[in-house]
Order: C-alpha cells, then sequence, then structure tokens
C-alpha cells in the first residue's frame, strides 16, 4: 500500500483535532493504517525483534487512543503530535528518536556513501 | 542575529518535532509558532522532513495487531460508556461451549459481513488474563514470550500449524499453545471459524 506523504488523514477533509474528539473508531483504523507502518518501522530497526516491536506498537496505538483528545494540530502536523504524545506518556523516545540530517549530509548523499549516510533518518 | 533567529537556530524546534521536551515547554514553543510565521514554518518544515524518514523506512505491521488494537479501542469504549466487566472463566482441558453461552450468544458480539484476518470483542481484559470471543478466518505466524494461548473452537473448524505439526481442530476442541511457540492458524469451515480466545501472563 502507498503511504502518502504529509497528506491528511484518508478520506477526510476535517483537522486532525475533529477527527480525534469525534472519535469514531473508524477514523481511528484509517489513523492506524496511515501512520502503524511509519512507527513499526521505526521500532523494527530500534528492537530488532519482530515480538517486541509489535508489542510496542499495540502500546503505543492505545496510548495514542487515550490522548486522542490532545491532538489539537493541523493534518501535516500530526506525526510529531504522535512523537511528542509517546514521549510525554512515558513511552521510551529513545526508540522512536529520529535525527534531523545535518545541512552537510544533505549536500553529501549520494551513491558514494553507504546508505546510514544517505538516509540518516533510518534507524 | 535578532532574538528571533537565535530562537531558530536553538535547536529547541527540533527537540519539540522529536518530543523531547516537556509539555511546559512545548507550550511555549506552540505560543512561539502562534506568534511568528517563521517559527510555525520551521516546524512544518521539521515535520515533513521527520515524517518523510519514517515513511522512507516504513514496515507494515502484520494485521493481527490491528485488530488486537481495535479490539482494545472497542474494549475501552465500552467501559467507559458503562459497561460492567465480566469474569469468564479460564479455559481448561474440560472447559465446554456452553460454559461461554453468556457471551458468545451476545446480541452486540456479531460477526461482520467480512473478517480480513480475524475479528476480536475482548470480554475482559487485563494485566493476567485476556479473553475474547474471535472469529477468524486466517492468523498469520506469531509467537508469545510471555503469554500463554488457549482457544476453544466454538464454531466452524480450522488448522493450527505449530513448526511442521497441522492440528486439525472443530467446535468443542481445546488447544493450547505454550509460551515461546511460533504458530499460525487458518479457518478450514465455510465461515470464519469462531472461538473462545484467552492469553495469560505467563511469569514463570
Amino acid at each position: 500500500m502507498a503511504i502518502p506523504l504529509h497528506s491528511p488523514l484518508p478520506d477526510n477533509n476535517l483537522p486532525a483535532s475533529q477527527l480525534f474528539k469525534g472519535l469514531p473508531a473508524e477514523d481511528f483504523s484509517k489513523f492506524y493504517d496511515q501512520y502503524a507502518p511509519l512507527l513499526f518501522g521505526m521500532l523494527m530497526r530500534k528492537t530488532n525483534n519482530q515480538e517486541e516491536a509489535e508489542e510496542l506498537l499495540q502500546i503505543c496505538f492505545i496510548t495514542l487512543w487515550k490522548h486522542r483528545i490532545t491532538c489539537n494540530v493541523e493534518p501535516r502536523s500530526v506525526f510529531s503530535w504522535i512523537l511528542r504524545t509517546l514521549q510525554a506518556s512515558g513511552i521510551q523516545m529513545n526508540i522512536l528518536s529520529v535525527k534531523l540530517v545535518p545541512t552537510f549530509l544533505e549536500k553529501a548523499s549520494g551513491p558514494d556513501f553507504p546508505p546510514a549516510i544517505q538516509n540518516p533518518f533510518i534507524l | 542575529m535578532n532574538p528571533l533567529e537565535i530562537y531558530l537556530q536553538s535547536g529547541i524546534l527540533e527537540s519539540y518535532i522529536r518530543g523531547e521536551i516537556d509539555p511546559e515547554k512545548a507550550h511555549a514553543v506552540e505560543q512561539m509558532a502562534d506568534e511568528h510565521d517563521s517559527v510555525r514554518n520551521k516546524l512544518d518544515e521539521l515535520s515533513r522532513e521527520i515524517e518523510t524518514a519514517a515513511t522512507a523506512g516504513a514496515i507494515h505491521p502484520p494485521a493481527y495487531i490491528k485488530s488486537m488494537v481495535m479490539a482494545s479501542v472497542d474494549y475501552m469504549q465500552r467501559m467507559n460508556e458503562g459497561e460492567l466487566p465480566s469474569d469468564p472463566p479460564a479455559l481448561h482441558e474440560n472447559s465446554k461451549i456452553s460454559d461461554y453461552d453468556q457471551w458468545i450468544h451476545r446480541k452486540d458480539f456479531t460477526r461482520p459481513e467480512i473478517v480480513e484476518g480475524m475479528h476480536i470483542r475482548i470480554i475482559r481484559q487485563s494485566q493476567q488474563i485476556t479473553t475474547a470471543v474471535v472469529w477468524m478466518q486466517e492468523m498469520t505466524t506469531e509467537v508469545h514470550e510471555r503469554e500463554i494461548e488457549k482457544f476453544l473452537i466454538v464454531e466452524g473448524s480450522c488448522e493450527v500449524a505449530i513448526g511442521h505439526n497441522i492440528h486439525k481442530l472443530k467446535a468443542g476442541d481445546i488447544m493450547s499453545i505454550p509460551t515461546g511457540i511460533k504458530h499460525r492458524a487458518v479457518s478450514t469451515s465455510t465461515l470464519p471459524c469462531k472461538i473462545i480466545l484467552q492469553r495469560i501472563a505467563d511469569f514463570a
């Protein structure tokens, strides 16, 4: 399944805040479809253990459900809200920490550099 | 360099985006973003970068994880709406389908028209034990390191693969999967196999 970049939640033009506060589990299902692969990829690379990553992913989404009322961000900031919420909830956010690329690496990336340097976001 | 430029380059926006600052400081950042377009634009840029990075490394989790998450959400909603917790008995080798009649026949526990993988309705969830009614079409390979899994077939039939061994189960049959054992299952009946599922924390 292709994952849209920076798009609002699928099939819905409402701000994320309204999506969450109105609750419906159907909207949370769409939210899961969009963001679970992103979080699972990060958890898999960090834990290198599928079962642990699966368990953490469930904890992450149940935590996000419980905190959905605090989501007062625009759709383009939802992923940042996810990271901040998990961190604030005591889920070890070093698991989810992502290094923002330094400017000199943007210029340095290319076929001569190993994957970790070409894409330093990948944990 | 003016104070706003110093603020933009201080690293606090990067920390905010990564979720590394406390709620009070996060609130201050949000206020700054409300007051200054340059802060808002920088936050948007950083949000896009971090999501792009995570998207590049996305991995689809097994389907049953979503079934479990949505079942937990459904359970929390029901409890919040005032449903009283019930206490289904623990599964054992002599358990009978009729032991679970009150949950099997709950009017709001119905099978959806299409079951993709599994459809789960949780009866009771605690740190020690989770009991659920499950409609299972297919369960991809899973292993539980800290839980014993037991199930009782209520309707239909299925095959459970444990290593190279295939176990054919029908209504009334009970199976227990010890911790650390890889297993998968598929329904062999026309309709999804209906089961009572229990996961028991194994502290041994």
